[in-house]
């Protein structure tokens, strides 16, 4: 069952024959940790991404969840290259970001986008919600003529669901949706192809997070978009994603279509996390069995030797303990899963 | 309460018969009266006058100062939380090189050497206050750097320039004005002690500093208040408008705080 042979690498398009869009390569990044006051010498690394590999199609979206401090956000950062990547490789539409010259990589840009969190953070305070979204066609001088761009933005505005009469108005007079919806419109203006969505609604209320969701899925649909999903409400991956990819301490420990890993989870840290989300039926949620994971998520400044989960594993054994690493190994097609122990579970 | 000040400094001329300069020893020390408002000095000039005059030489000393340290301050410190590193070490030692310089020495000996003046107080004082300022805005860049707003504007591709000038700067300038207000009223304060010591201002140009100074005698302190009072009080009121302002300014700057 297990084919070790099979290389991410080699995979450029899925089951389905879509093409892959952006393909991840043994991506790793480390933030120094440092020490001293003139002198400073390097006395440790965190790993927040440690060595994943993954695909993303064409018009799909990828589910990227886990818990708070696993490298979801980074991963998704430095996929985009605001953070330099330690090692790696990463290819977008056939082209490695990693090694592309800043010019060049400020044209890819329009390519590739990314929505915010903090809905409040993301927007600069001092600019009107019409500079803020017409600053990406101001930067690749996508338009010379002021009213077409203002009409636009106003058009770009409407899509997402805000009143054009407000282009004049600051962040801070909108609430935290719209703010949200603004964060979107910006993303949007350069008709990228794909969107890092870095958990776009958990800083939003819960009324507001179903909007904003199906504005993310009918503008994927009309604009053929491909999203990378960082989340943490697994309810939310499961209504949106077509995939999923679970991570554990800088790791991948699980990929696959969402509703196979939701119905079979393979890795027992998936199980544990699934085993969490509650059931809206009474009947089904009253026998639900929570797998309580014990102690901390260990520190990625010194994660453990061996399997990262060996810890808290409720399965770990001789093995896990020991290097290397369980590899991310095809189990079934389109079915990736680290775990030494994948083949008894 | 400084619009007042600044409006008697700017229209000083029209708002006072006497001549300045105007030495009458006929009317030496004279307590206020219908012709000399407050009094004159002891040599029979005009205390009215020369206190309106002395403003302009006061203010405009405090804002050139501040002018210079303010663009030197602002340039160093954007350079240096901007791009951060070694560059940031350079610049951040070298600020506090002239940090730790005890000003008012320095700035005596500065004029001690180029002769006091009141071009050489404004330099002197404002190539020596921007440390204070770099600082201040080297933090406010650190902390905006990583804002996430501006990894949103890298994201969209914009160049450094684009980063400082249009989302960077413009947020650090509630601070920077807050900080050249007090400036403004240290380099007031900072003119006056040096005019006071007869390095700054040099008589017969009037300052508030000097006016002081003239009137440092016991004599003239128990028995002529009219001498001294006056240029004291004005630059009390002006230190304290300015930093009223400095506070209202922050205010009105902010979009957040509607007003």
């Amino acid at each position: 069952m297990v084919s070790p042979t099979s290389n991410p690498a080699a995979v450029k398009t899925d089951a389905q024959g879509r093409e892959a869009i952006l393909q991840v390569r043994n991506l790793k990044k480390y933030f120094p940790i440092l020490s001293g006051i003139v002198f400073q010498r390097q006395v440790g690394a965190v790993k927040a991404v440690d060595d994943i590999s993954f695909d993303v199609y064409k018009g799909e979206t990828l589910g990227l969840v886990g818990e708070s401090g696993c490298g979801k956000s980074t991963t998704g950062r430095t996929i985009l290259q605001l953070y330099k990547p330690t090692s790696g490789s990463v290819q977008f539409e056939g082209r490695e970001l990693s090694t592309l010259p800043n010019e060049e990589l400020r044209r890819m840009r329009k390519r590739m986008q990314i929505i915010f969190q903090d809905p409040f953070a993301s927007l600069n305070p001092r600019m009107t919600v019409g500079a803020i979204i017409s600053e990406p066609l101001v930067i690749h001088r996508m338009y010379s003529n002021k009213r077409e761009q203002q009409e636009y933005v106003e058009n770009l505005m409407e899509r997402v669901g805000l009143n054009p009469f407000y282009i004049n108005r600051y962040p801070h007079e909108f609430s935290g949706g719209q703010r949200q919806r603004v964060g979107i419109a910006r993303a949007l203006a350069l008709k990228p192809t794909f969107i890092v969505a870095d958990e776009p609604i958990s800083a939003l209320d819960v009324s507001i997070q179903a909007q904003v969701i199906n504005l993310l899925a009918d503008l994927q649909q009309e604009l053929n978009l491909t999203y990378l999903f960082i989340a943490h409400d697994l309810s939310m991956v499961r209504h949106i994603c077509d995939r999923v990819a679970v991570m554990y301490l800088g790791k991948i420990v699980e990929l696959g279509p969402t509703d196979e890993v939701y119905e079979n989870p393979l890795h027992p840290y998936t199980q544990a996390l699934l085993s969490a989300v509650p059931i809206p039926d009474p009947m089904a949620e009253s026998k639900r069995q929570r797998i309580i994971l014990t102690g901390d998520v260990p520190s990625p400044a010194r994660p453990p030797i061996g399997c990262n989960f060996n810890t808290r594993c409720p399965v770990h054994f001789e093995l896990c303990h020991h290097d290397p690493d369980p590899p991310l190994l095809e189990v079934e097609p389109g079915r990736w899963v680290a775990c030494h122990r994948v083949s008894e579970i | 309460m400084i619009i007042v000040l600044l409006f008697l400094a700017v229209f000083a001329p029209l708002l006072s018969s006497h001549d300045p300069y105007q030495v009458n020893l006929e009317i030496r020390n004279q307590p206020p009266s219908a012709a000399n408002w407050l009094g004159t000095d002891g040599n029979g000039r005009d205390v009215w006058t020369r206190m309106i005059y002395g403003g302009r030489v006061s203010l405009s000393v405090g804002i050139v100062a501040v002018s210079i340290s303010t663009v030197i301050g602002v340039l160093i410190g954007s350079v240096a939380g901007f791009f951060g590193g070694l560059v940031d070490m350079v610049l951040m030692r070298m600020t506090d090189i002239v940090m730790s310089f005890p000003m008012l020495i320095v700035v005596i000996s500065f004029v001690a050497i180029t002769g006091p003046s009141i071009y050489n107080s404004m330099i002197a004082i404002g190539i020596l206050g921007w440390p204070t300022m770099a600082r201040l805005v080297r933090s406010q860049f650190l902390y905006l750097r990583q804002v996430e707003f501006v990894t949103a504007a890298v994201a969209l591709g914009a160049r450094p320039p684009r980063l400082i000038f249009r989302h960077i700067l413009p947020n650090t300038v509630g601070s920077i004005v807050v900080a050249v207000t007090f400036a403004v009223s240290d380099a007031i304060l900072l003119e006056a002690a040096l005019s006071f010591l007869g390095l700054g201002v040099q008589v017969p140009m009037p300052s508030w500093g000097n006016m002081l100074r003239d009137a440092q005698t016991l004599s003239i302190l128990e028995n002529r208040p009219w001498m001294w009072i006056p240029p004291g009080l004005a630059i009390m009121l002006a230190v304290l408008s300015i930093n009223f302002i400095g506070d209202g300014l922050r205010d009105a700057l902010d979009p957040r705080i509607v007003l």
